[in-house]
């Protein structure tokens, strides 16, 4: 059970105890063990979310909302605004469902054996996720790629690995080494690399206001920090 | 349906009183959500948001004959004016998330007309409210007609609704188009014919 073993190190957390690091961190730097402590830190902070303290939070939530459409100068009994904080409790609620989710959940054991060392990479996966400074969305595109050592992942579970640390208040730096470092952990690939560029409507719909600018942050892990070319023909692919 | 001359809702010293109000509840969001308030990247954002939140909804603090700002010229001009892809932002009412797009004018001067930018002005002041799309786009056609009485105005709004890419019906490439005819556009279809053909890319 190796790979949950990795993967409940994911979360450093195990039946609630802080899991010992393991050295599953074969081929890659001591760099990279650090910054997964590091990454790891931010999970303990956060309480975890368990889907049926959603509906328990609700209230408390929708008096939140109700108090600030006040604060606004808004009529909160117009007919459009009636129902407005319980509708928008919920979308914070699902824009945040990252929190009730573990990495080792959604893989679902679907990483297989396969003697295959060539590049894999699935691009231009959809994420949506939260500014954790200003609450507003940040919108984008990510590219992962990673050199499988004999074992693959069914390729939609990157796709939900990208949900679970996107759907959170998050920083794009951070959301990227997260999704990094949870491919690493489950599957012990030679490398990893993930691109993201996206859209900050806190930089387009207040502050500079610059509607075109885009926002690229990466993290590449084993040979594809060590060895150029192996980097060099992920981005030529990413960028094709 | 608001007139131009609508009374102000808020004030600068208004939205000084609430800010604290509304950073509590941000506070209040974050824990109800499951996350820490105290930790570094959280600690200041209730009051980002509580602001962030403050100025999406500036536009109740202006009213328009301040913005038009007498930019009103007699001008003897009687063809079509068209002012195209005004960036808008505003937010939903329901969910309280943004949706974002572009804003197509297009009016009919009558031996009046105004200056360019109070255009983008008028869409500014109606989008950054709590909105829906309908209305937002009724608005600005209503205001440009009172403020100027044209011959005919046109409003086309094309958007993106974020309460549709992220969340609901997570439909990634949905537009929500609408449109208001006033005056000559309503009556005359190569009017509004002209007008269409002429905001199409």
């Amino acid at each position: 059970m190796e790979h949950q073993k990795a993967a409940a190190e994911m979360n450093r957390v195990c039946n609630g105890n802080i899991v010992a690091s393991h050295n599953c961190h074969r081929g890659f730097s001591e760099e990279a063990m650090i910054q997964s402590k590091k990454a790891a830190v931010q999970n303990k902070h956060e309480k975890s979310r368990k889907e049926s303290e959603d509906e328990s939070k609700l209230p408390a939530l929708e008096a939140a909302y109700s108090t600030i459409l006040k604060g606004l100068g808004e009529n909160t009994d117009r007919q459009g605004l009636l129902l407005t904080p319980r509708r928008a409790a919920k979308a914070m609620q699902f824009l945040t469902k990252g929190y009730h989710e573990t990495v080792y959940e959604i893989l679902n054991d679907a990483i297989f054996d396969e003697d295959h060392d060539e590049m894999v990479i699935v691009k231009d996966i959809d994420m949506f996720s939260l500014c954790e400074h200003h609450l507003v969305p940040f919108i984008g595109k990510v590219h992962i790629g990673y050199l499988p050592n004999k074992r693959v992942v069914g390729l939609s579970k990157l796709a939900r690995i990208v949900e679970i640390f996107s759907r959170r208040l998050q920083v794009q730096e951070r959301l990227t080494k997260q999704i990094a470092l949870a491919i690493t952990e489950a599957l012990n690939p030679a490398g990893v690399a993930v691109v993201i560029e996206a859209v900050h409507m806190c930089m387009v719909m207040r502050g500079v206001q610059k509607m075109n600018s885009q926002t690229i942050t990466s993290t590449m892990l084993g040979v594809f920090r060590e060895d150029t070319k192996t980097r060099e023909e992920f981005l030529s692919l990413v960028r094709s | 349906m608001e007139s131009w001359k609508e009374e102000r809702t808020r004030s600068i010293e208004d939205n000084e009183m609430n800010l604290p109000g509304i950073a509590a509840a941000y506070t209040s969001i974050l824990r109800g959500l499951g996350e820490d308030p105290l930790r570094q990247g959280l600690l200041k954002t209730p009051r980002r948001a509580a602001t962030a939140m403050q100025f999406f909804t500036k536009g109740y603090q202006e009213k328009i004959s301040d913005v038009l700002n007498n930019a009103i010229f007699d001008e003897d001009h009687d063809e079509m004016v068209i002012v195209k892809d005004i960036d808008m932002f505003s937010m939903c009412e329901h969910h309280l998330v943004p949706f974002i797009g572009k804003v197509h004018i297009g009016y009919l001067p009558n031996k009046r007309v105004v200056g360019l930018s109070k255009l983008a002005r008028i869409v500014e002041i109606y989008s950054r409210r709590l909105q829906v799309q309908e209305r937002l786009t009724k608005q600005i056609a209503v205001a440009i007609t009172e403020s100027l009485q044209p011959s005919g105005v046109g409003v086309v709004i094309e958007a993106s609704h974020m309460c549709m890419v992220m969340r609901g019906v997570q439909k990634m490439n949905s537009k929500t188009v609408t449109s208001t005819m006033l005056g000559v556009f309503r009556e005359d279809p190569k009017t509004r014919e002209e007008f269409l053909k002429l905001i199409k890319d």
